[in-house]
């Protein structure tokens, strides 16, 4: 066999010289017709086109042609191969010249890779092999694992303790003890069995000190049974006693292990929504478009949607159907998991937000500063206790009327719905005002754990019928998210009250009719407390830090009894805490508080609730900043 | 199966999901942690019995 120029080879075909001939013109035309195929790929064309092709050149006919065809084919079956198909005679070769293709090599396939790597990596925690292949039936197999192996991954056994000798400790000998029956020992609680180890000098070794298992005093093992379980704690569980009294003495222990496995299981077979659990993978599934049209929907509505709408209204599934439990869970727990849906319900209540839902709340006050501004709360300084009958009573201070605010403290939070999933924020609010026939949406921000709580989305309604002062009343009503607010209405009083003008930045007294009850101490009005006017309304920062405020407060508000060198100011408790609420929430204990921590703040021994404030001595500064204090403002 | 095998948390765990799957509705927590001392004394009974 030569080698054929092009790098191929040179066939040499048997038969007579005819046959031969005829063969390698088919072999050309196939191998031409084929130039671009694998050398080992095959090439076919039927008898009939090969006869017909070569009957042309030859200006012969083809049915004379074919057997001649044949025969040189069958002569050289090294290089063709001669099939049949439908009646058809198919001719194979390849480029190579061979009758076969090449047949593929399985000795180490891709997917065989995939499972068997040839260069495995140790494992290291055979929890984090995880597999889809489930066994078709399910089989107990307890893992037997010595405690000395326990110890060390930090789950001691009860009477085992591994101290790590160091040559200032010696290590002590472990005292022989008498071998435990079989039958009372726990199984997840028996001691490993510690070898005595022969006396050792306790001479310093360069070594690594190994942790040796030491006998530490035994407390008395309580006796446990075949039926006898062991929580993680060490709790042993008599499995013969019947369901309901394990569910009353070990309910929480177990549901916490019941939970705990199915959150820590590699697979996620079960998935929760608040307090209900069901299996992953009977789930309906949402895809995008359905995702798309429940936000449009809720968009639509321009409120936070309760699930049960959603289905109804999107979905056309109606309560009491076989599968709307399901669907219901399979919703929530879809839109608990997009970030474009948030979760602001409550138990016994689904509501979603979406994406594009105006906000609830005041767009005057970012929620990140009413969270400062409230964290007093989380401090501690919280004075309110909770209510025992679903109503909390409160006087409105300026800076709650001004942002349409409530504290979210001991007495609200009482009140208010819970927060169902870890992380939820906030939850949607329905008030109604049965004064006035109007409800209002509303929100309350749950606290962090270093930022308070609030409600808000009350603006309207307190700016409409209510002043500072006004003694509100909310109510838990029947439904998880609604309360109804109301305060005494009298007759109209027309008063001066502070109102913050916002176009000018400044706080100016205004005449107002208010019909609402209020508590004259609380209402800033210019009648008793004239000096209001002068408070910066200083930005929200500065407001948030105390000292600023306290300061502002006093030198505006207060008595200057000192000199221009030497200020001193002074004044009482009542109207300092008043006029520090203009600017921003703060309890009477947390202001109590703020003096104690400040030496330039002092109690006036010779009145009762009234505190001077002596300021440090300053650079002398150009004063052009103070206004004078102002009773007789006309606006 | 000698209850000094049984591991909370892991034993019987593949049976209570089969469950929660084929009751058809999602359960509360305090009904799967019943149902799974069910579910442990079954275990422990048969292997008692046998």
């Amino acid at each position: 066999m030569a080698v054929h120029p092009g790098g191929t080879q040179q066939l040499e075909f048997a038969g007579s010289t005819e046959e031969q001939t005829l063969a390698r013109r088919v072999f050309e035309i196939m191998t031409g017709q084929g130039s671009l195929a694998a050398r080992d790929a095959l090439i076919r064309q039927s008898l009939d086109n090969l006869a017909a092709y070569l009957a042309a050149q030859d200006n012969t006919l083809a049915e004379q042609l074919a057997p001649r065809i044949e025969a040189a084919i069958s002569a050289n079956s090294d290089v063709f191969k001669r099939e049949e198909r439908d009646g058809t005679v198919i001719v194979s070769t390849s480029r190579r010249g061979a009758s076969s293709g090449r047949q593929p090599d399985r000795r180490h396939t891709f997917a065989q890779r995939l499972y068997e790597p040839v260069k495995p990596l140790p494992v290291e925690d055979i929890n984090n092999i995880v597999t889809t292949i489930r066994p078709p039936l399910t089989t107990v197999e307890p893992v037997q694992i010595s405690n000395y192996w326990r110890a060390l991954a930090g789950q001691a056994p009860l009477e085992v303790d591994l101290v790590v000798p160091t040559a200032e400790t010696p290590v002590e000998a472990p005292a022989e003890e008498a071998p435990v029956p079989a039958a009372e020992a726990p199984a997840m609680a028996t001691p490993a069995v510690v070898e005595p180890e022969p006396a050792v000098e306790a001479t310093p070794q360069p070594t690594v000190p190994q942790p040796v298992p030491v006998q530490r005093p035994v407390a008395p093992r309580p006796a446990v049974s075949l039926t006898t379980v062991l929580l993680s704690d060490g709790t042993a569980v008599d499995l013969k006693r019947p369901v309901d009294d394990l569910m009353a003495e070990f309910g929480a222990a177990l549901q916490a292990e019941v939970a705990a496995a199915f959150s820590e299981d590699p697979l996620r077979r079960v998935v929760s929504f608040g307090a209900q659990y069901y299996s992953a993978d009977a789930l309906p599934n949402f895809g995008k478009n359905d995702l798309r049209r429940i936000r449009d929907y809720i968009i639509e509505q321009a409120e936070p949607m309760p699930d049960v709408s959603i289905l109804s209204d999107v979905y056309r599934e109606r309560p009491g159907t076989n599968s709307f439990e399901v669907f219901r869970f399979g919703l929530n727990y879809r839109l608990s998991r997009e970030r474009d849906f948030e979760f602001v319900g409550m138990e016994g209540l689904s509501l979603w937000s979406a994406k594009g839902l105006p906000a609830i709340g005041s767009k005057r006050v970012k929620a990140s500063d009413l969270g400062q501004f409230y964290s007093f709360q989380v401090e501690g300084f919280d004075e309110t206790e909770p209510s025992t009958d679903g109503t909390v009573s409160h006087y409105l201070t300026p800076f709650e009327w001004e942002y349409g605010v409530l504290a979210m403290n001991a007495a609200f939070a009482s009140i208010m719905p819970q927060p169902l999933l870890p992380e939820q924020r906030s939850a949607a609010l329905r008030i109604e005002a049965p004064q006035h026939y109007s409800t209002y949406l509303a929100e309350v921000r749950f606290p962090t754990v270093n930022r308070g709580g609030w409600i808000w989305g009350l603006e309207d309604f307190f700016r409409e019928y209510l002043v500072p002062g006004t003694l509100i009343t909310l109510s838990a009503t029947e439904e998880a998210n609604g309360f109804t607010i109301a305060y005494e209405e009298i007759g109209g009083v027309e008063e001066k009250l502070l109102h913050f003008e916002e176009k000018r930045n400044r706080f100016v007294f205004m005449p107002v009719t208010y019909y609402a009850a209020v508590d004259e101490d609380l209402l800033p009005s210019q009648r008793r407390y004239g000096k209001l006017r002068n408070l910066k309304p200083l930005p929200m920062n500065d407001r948030k830090k105390t000292d600023v405020v306290l300061e502002h407060v006093f030198e505006t508000m207060g008595e200057q009894l000192g000199t221009k060198e030497e200020p001193m100011y002074w004044i009482q408790f009542n109207e300092l805490h008043l006029a520090i609420t203009v600017l921003r929430p703060m309890s009477r204990a947390y202001l109590e508080y703020l003096l104690g921590q400040d030496p330039a703040f002092y109690a006036d021994e010779a009145t009762v609730g009234a505190y001077y404030y002596k300021p440090a001595p300053k650079a002398e500064e150009p004063d052009d900043t103070v206004d004078d204090e102002d009773l007789d403002d006309d606006e | 199966m000698d209850a000094r095998n049984v591991r909370i948390g892991e034993t019987g765990l593949e049976q209570l999901i089969q469950w929660l799957r084929q009751n058809g509705r999602p359960q509360s927590l305090e009904a799967l942690t019943a149902q799974y001392i069910v579910i442990l004394k079954e275990l422990v009974r048969v292997e008692e019995e046998a």
